[in-house]
């Protein structure tokens, strides 16, 4: 699968999650970065990155950032500043959820990094969810 | 004067556009031929508003007809002597209706509610133009809007997803506009004396409450929502805009002593900001924006790639600032893509 593919369909994972293990969130908003149509909603910018999906509800009880990284992805220091900076931001808001999608190969180390960050970012209030392609 | 039309069920294959449609004449003047029912739909299309944001602003009105399986205000249409029907007022409706009968969108799309006069001469039709698109209804402000959505959401207990699909879809908008809502009512309205001094006008501050960084910057230099509710009434955050400007100022030390005794726009001085030469600085817009294109065109790649991993350095968040005023001002002018 190419790159680009691999990633759309990891970022429908989440949204798929998102929608399954929050239906009861009655008023939940659910924006992804994958339209590229002239108009379309998009997730607001956290300290300059663009997470590929995100969540809240209103009144604000949640907020969900998921982010979808390829094999070839994940271990960049970019991909790191950018889960780091969403990690921080998600912090700040009540019941925040950061939910990653990877390649199943490596889904575990996928963890361990969100984990390192979330120590370093004083997030341990925020929970997280690593899903891969193989499905639920 | 205008007389009334009548209202009819109107099929939508016996309407013409009007080709002489002010929003989408400058869009046909391109074409040497008559236009086809194609190119109208796209000009009208692209044709501009005065939010300036022409493409999502049809994009809503599309979504808005399908949701609620119709148009809620009649077409207003000219039965010419020959029998045939001109749209005076709702071609853009006229033509998503088309669009949708077109590409088999399920729905009754192929008549539409009109009020229809009869041979209506130009003046009346320029009359009716004006007072739909120059005078034009008035729009509720941003924090009724807002008063009403939460009321549909809250207390009417109207799901969700019938208030986006209603409001055109955009779902990150509605929510951004309740929880201001919720806000302002839970911050602002305990600060202010009365409810006479209540001002819905600084609204839009809660919106830009609601954008990322900004709560997090609050929480993080020791403050809370109260706080900020103060801060709005007081107008230290005044022009409201300034509000984006306070995950800066409250992480600079000098600018955050000064926004706390003085007001934002002060505080924004103090921080830290490249020294602008001369030249630079008595250079005008237009010479800074080509100066800008230029540097970007040039910029090594190595600076273009540091950028891209690191989009929130201090490049990264002038650049986006640059990006807003930039956005701001095309679109107040209406010289926006």
């Amino acid at each position: 699968m190419a790159e680009s593919s691999q990633h759309a369909a990891l970022v429908q994972i989440i949204v798929g999650y998102i929608k399954r293990e929050h239906a009861t969130v009655t008023a939940l908003g659910i924006v992804d970065d994958l339209s590229s149509a002239i108009g379309a909603e998009k997730p607001n910018r956290i300290e300059g990155f663009v997470p590929d999906v995100y969540a809240f509800d209103a009144p604000r009880t949640t907020t969900i950032i998921g982010e979808a990284k390829t094999k070839d992805d994940l271990e960049t220091e970019r991909s790191k500043k950018q889960i780091a900076a969403f990690l921080s931001h998600l912090r700040y808001q009540d019941a925040g959820v950061f939910i990653m999608a990877v390649p199943w190969q490596v889904k575990r180390r996928a963890q361990a990094i969100v984990s390192t960050l979330q120590k370093a970012a004083g997030a341990a209030s925020v929970t997280t969810v690593t899903l891969d392609d193989l499905g639920p | 004067m205008v007389k009334s039309g009548v209202l009819e069920l109107v099929p939508v294959a016996d309407i013409e556009l009007d080709r002489t449609n002010p929003r989408i004449r400058k869009f046909l003047e391109f074409y040497v031929e008559q236009p086809t029912s194609d190119q109208i739909y796209l000009a009208l299309g692209a044709a501009g508003d005065e939010e300036g944001e022409s493409s999502t602003s049809f994009e809503k009105l599309k979504n808005s007809i399908l949701t609620n399986g119709g148009i809620i205000h009649p077409v207003i249409l000219n039965r010419r002597a020959d029998g045939t029907l001109v749209c005076i007022e709702g071609n853009t409706r006229v033509a998503i209706y088309k669009n949708f009968l077109k590409e088999n969108v399920p729905g009754n799309w192929q008549v539409i509610p009109a009020l229809v006069h009869s041979e209506m001469d130009e003046n009346q039709a320029d009359a009716i133009r004006l007072q739909v698109h120059l005078v034009g209804t008035r729009a509720w402000d941003p924090y009724s809007k807002a008063k009403y959505l939460h009321h549909l959401r809250n207390q009417e207990q109207l799901p969700f997803s019938k208030i986006v699909d209603f409001c055109g879809g955009r779902q990150k908008d509605v929510l951004e506009s309740i929880n201001a809502f919720s806000e302002m009512e839970a911050y602002y309205r305990p600060v202010v004396p009365d409810d006479g001094s209540f001002d819905t006008s600084r609204f839009s501050g809660f919106v830009e409450l609601q954008k990322p960084g900004v709560k997090e910057a609050i929480a993080k230099a020791g403050f809370d929502l109260s706080d900020f509710a103060k801060w709005i009434h007081d107008e230290k955050l005044y022009p409201l805009y300034t509000v984006r400007w306070l995950t800066r100022i409250l992480a600079h030390p000098k600018a955050r002593e000064i926004f706390l005794k003085q007001n934002a726009k002060k505080a924004m001085e103090a921080l830290d900001r490249p020294d602008l030469n001369k030249a630079l600085g008595d250079a005008n817009i237009e010479q800074l924006s080509q100066a800008l294109s230029r540097a970007i065109y040039a910029l090594p790649w190595t600076e273009a790639e540091r950028l891209r991993k690191d989009p929130g350095s201090e490049l990264g968040q002038t650049l986006g600032e640059t990006l807003t005023a930039l956005t701001g001002l095309l679109n107040a002018t209406g010289t926006g893509a």
